[in-house]
């Protein structure tokens, strides 16, 4: 490629781009690497190879080269589907192998004759200048705007209650989950109900946008004192505050045949309503050394 | 030595418009998010002051052809950012998370064809979601960022290659920047155009093949071998993305080799016939060998709009209201809008016999104009297709292809040339404003009017946020069950299960989960479907918006219309299902491993 500097700076500029945007763990700034790698190079690189010896104008080439990099990215993923896979390397692999493989062709079919000037740009003046970054500003503007979240006071808030079995407690415990979606913090009694008798009742306050997750189980079995029936964590603790220790564990009694499951019935009361169930959800939990 | 000034013409002040116009519609988009109701007129505003200082430039006799090509490009960018400062970051147009989620498996999976429960024909053409995983896998990006960006880049394409091909064809670029900008007033530019699907990046390589092949036809014959690489690299990547795309494209060079039979006689250089033969011959080995189940999706649609029209026709079926919605909650179009949208419907129609005669006094010799000219007059053929209720869909995608030759034709109506002698402006001043009414009209006739603006998914209280009901059950299903997990759910609320969820949804006919939500009882079909589709959880909600797949995904408000208890808690009734989550107006039922 020596003597077809635009095949240089595109061939060397996209090995940098790949390597840079690999490896930058940020990717916004990985993007700004990212996107002439894939955006625009492998167009540029077929183009400068397919039109080596009958130069194209500067606008069809330039339509082109964002065209076909597309074109190469929507067809690269069936290549690299047929390799075995597709990833981050091996699509920088890939999309390097174009671009270096292209200028390479470009450079040998070209035939050695004054290169084509490179493109002028305007060159603006400082009014203009600003006019345009006054644009370029008005447009961040507007996409911090459009992505930043904004109160809604008439939307109605919510709450969500949940109930799914504890990873890894092969189905002896599951995790009971409250998130506030409401428009203002509010104050929760929670009371879970294990079998008949196992009762666990928590109170705390969540801010909108908390939740809290309390783990419950395993289910008590007969003449097993409950150790462990109910352990309470906070996914903000600064903000989410518990009113105070559960207000009772009741231990089943013996019971003269212990099932394999037991239910497990989670209600959600609003503290300033509490004659009223607010959420209701429902599971079972398998009691240890009964599972089939 | 004396540096070569370069003019850059109006363009900056004119970029500045555009910069402007975005923040306002992002703006009124905002007040929208607040729940403020703020008057659609903000983002007209908005809008307008993109376009129509570029337009009237765009009229000009003085603009060099490199300024009329940035303000095609700006002018297409632009209203890409209007689209984008409505819902970033989240797709919430009806196709997006459908596609997001393909992206997402992709990236998730390292491979490509992964199933897609709500459309299965879209992981058969995965030429825009494999584009997008090289920007999601090198930089970590988001579907949402990558797609964007992606889509940002073929809008750039898209622009730039009409204004190439309309010059070529023209040999004018005033002609060709008009007719490039009248492209933008199409009924889907504003927003369906702009959505993360695969049209949207199929649709610019269609144009930007079609100007390849303008300007091979410009050029010697000797330069048939370079042309062809560009042309098969489009080609083909048109056949992978999208299926419309490429039997419109096989259809267009069809029709162009055809036109080029009628005006030369003979079916040698440049007739594009071979790439036409090529179009449909890999985009039939497509169909069968990969994607054959796009029969199956396609052929209901094509069907039913053969079938809705003879219906209409014969007077069996009522014909469908214009400006009717499709969902349940879909309200009505204002009047004022009704007006704006029939006024840029009869000035297209009124400058098409102009534009017409032009073709035929100066353009009659250039196939390409030949094809635009009847595509000009089929575009208003495809407008009856929309009083069919099953054949609305048919004529809107038509209308996308179909708009690129009424652009043209409307282009050579030749408004900007008229120059009284006492208004000497008063022609390029008409057309602006003409071009203004057809963009706002047309974009109000091709989207819904009530979602114009948008409508809060997040939002801020108290000092935290808070999300809709649909977004937080998807949030939850993602933390909280397993990724093969299969739900059954609403329209709106699956495709948020798809993405941002990341988990497997069902909604709508096929399978008729669609009637298992609606239903008020539990009837005997519905649990053999649940368990033959190996459905784990279903999603019952009892919000009515929650079946519209375009309008589903806010918060609710006060007078929302909700559905009978009955057709929620119906699901307590199926063995060894409990209720694992509930939101107040949203369950999800966990039906039990299976059997």
């Amino acid at each position: 490629m020596r003597g077809y500097a635009d095949l240089r700076r595109v061939a060397w500029g996209s090995l940098l781009c790949a390597v840079v945007a690999l490896v930058l763990p940020w990717p916004a700034v990985s993007l700004v690497f990212a996107a002439p790698l894939a955006l625009f190079a492998p167009g540029y690189a077929i183009v400068a190879a397919t039109f080596a010896r009958r130069p194209l104008d500067r606008a069809p080439r330039l339509v082109l080269s964002l065209a076909l990099s597309l074109a190469v990215l929507a067809l690269g993923g069936l290549v690299l589907d047929y390799l075995g896979g597709i990833h981050g390397f091996s699509w920088a692999i890939l999309l390097l192998l174009v671009v270096i493989g292209c200028c390479r062709a470009a450079a040998l079919r070209r035939e050695r004759r004054p290169q084509p000037s490179q493109p002028r740009m305007p060159r603006p003046s400082r009014l203009e200048a600003g006019l345009v970054l006054g644009a370029i500003a008005a447009v961040v503007a507007a996409l911090v705007l459009a992505s930043t979240d904004l109160p809604a006071n008439s939307a109605v808030g919510y709450t969500e209650l949940w109930i799914v079995p504890k990873a890894d407690s092969e189905g002896s415990e599951a995790e009971v989950g409250v998130r506030s979606e409401e428009q203002q913090t509010t104050e929760y009694d929670l009371g879970m109900r294990i079998g008949a008798r196992q009762l666990i009742r928590r109170s705390f306050v969540l801010a909108p946008g908390e939740e809290t997750v309390v783990t419950v189980g395993p289910p008590v079995v007969p003449a097993v004192v409950p150790s462990r029936s109910a352990a309470h964590r906070h996914s903000k603790a600064p903000a989410a505050r518990s009113k105070g220790p559960g207000r009772s564990a009741k231990p089943a009694r013996a019971a003269a045949r212990t099932p394999s499951t037991v239910p497990v019935v989670a209600t959600l009361l609003l503290d300033r309503d509490p004659s009223f169930v607010y959420r209701r959800v429902k599971s079972s939990l398998t009691v240890p050394g009964t599972a089939p | 030595m004396a540096r070569l000034k370069i003019k850059t013409g109006h363009l900056a002040p004119i970029t500045l418009c555009a910069g402007l116009g975005i923040l306002l519609c992002s703006y009124a988009n905002a007040l929208s998010r607040q729940l403020l109701h703020p008057s659609e007129l903000l983002l007209w505003a908005g809008v307008l002051l993109i376009a129509l200082p570029i337009f009237y430039r765009l009229t000009s006799r003085d603009a060099s052809p490199r300024e009329r090509l940035a303000l095609v490009c700006l002018l297409g960018l632009s209203l890409y950012g209007v689209k984008l400062v409505r819902d970033a970051p989240i797709f919430i147009f009806s196709d997006e998370p459908i596609h997001a989620f393909n992206a997402n498996q992709i990236v998730g999976h390292d491979e490509l064809f992964r199933y897609n429960s709500i459309l299965p024909v879209t992981p058969s053409y995965p030429g825009l979601e494999g584009a997008a995983s090289a920007l999601m896998t090198i930089t970590g990006l988001s579907s949402y960022w990558a797609g964007a960006v992606m889509i940002a880049v073929a809008r750039l394409s898209l622009m730039a290659g009409l204004f190439l091909l309309f010059r070529r064809v023209s040999g004018s670029a005033r002609t060709a920047g008009i007719a490039a900008a009248i492209y933008t007033a199409n009924f889907n530019f504003l927003y369906w155009g702009t959505e993360f699907s695969y049209e949207s990046l199929s649709l610019p390589i269609f144009v930007v093949v079609v100007m390849t092949v303008a300007e091979r036809g410009a050029s010697p014959r000797e330069w048939a071998r370079e042309w062809a690489v560009p042309l098969v690299l489009g080609i083909s990547a048109i056949v992978v993305t999208h299926h419309l795309t490429s039997y419109a494209l096989a259809a267009f060079l069809a029709g162009l080799a055809l036109a080029y039979w009628l005006v030369r006689r003979d079916w040698k250089w440049p007739s594009p016939w071979r790439y036409a033969a090529f179009t449909a011959a890999l985009a039939s080995v497509w169909l069968l060998l990969v994607a054959n189940s796009t029969f199956g999706y396609l052929s209901p649609v094509l069907g039913g709009a053969f079938e809705a029209i003879f219906n209409t026709a014969s007077g069996e079926a009522p014909p469908r209201g214009i400006f009717e919605g499709r969902g349940p909650a879909a309200p009505t179009t204002p009047v004022l809008a009704r007006a704006i949208a029939l006024l840029a419907i009869l000035l297209l129609l009124a400058a098409l016999p102009f534009g017409l005669r032009s073709v035929w006094q100066r353009h009659r010799g250039k196939p390409f104009a030949l094809v635009f000219a009847a595509a000009a007059t089929a575009f208003f053929a495809t407008l009856a297709l929309r009083l069919a209720p099953a054949a609305w869909e048919t004529g809107n995608r038509a209308g996308e292809f179909l708009f690129i030759g009424l652009a043209f034709v409307v282009a050579l109506a030749g408004l900007q040339n008229w120059t009284p002698r006492k208004y000497p402006w008063l022609g390029r001043v008409a057309l602006t404003v003409g071009l203004g009414v057809v963009l706002v009209g047309d974009a109000v006739a091709g989207w819904p009017w009530d979602l114009q603006l948008a409508s809060p998914v997040r939002a801020s209280a108290d000092g935290g946020t808070i999300s809709s009901p649909p977004l937080a059950v998807a949030e939850w299903a993602r933390r909280n069950t397993d990724e093969d997990s299969r739900f059954a759910a609403t329209a709106a609320d699956a495709r948020m299960l798809l993405s941002p969820g990341d988990r497997i949804a069902y909604a709508g006919k096929h399978p008729d989960i669609e009637d298992l939500l609606q239903e008020p009882a539990l009837s005997t079909w519905e649990i053999p479907l649940l368990r033959k589709n190996h459905v784990r959880y279903v999603l019952a909600d009892s919000r009515n918006i929650a079946h519209d797949s375009t309008r589903g995904y806010s918060f609710s408000t006060p007078d929302e219309l909700i559905n009978p208890k009955s057709t929620v808690i119906k699901f307590t009734e199926i063995p060894g299902a409990t209720r694992i989550y509930s939101s107040g107006e949203m369950s999800v039922y966990d039906l039990g491993e299976e059997p």
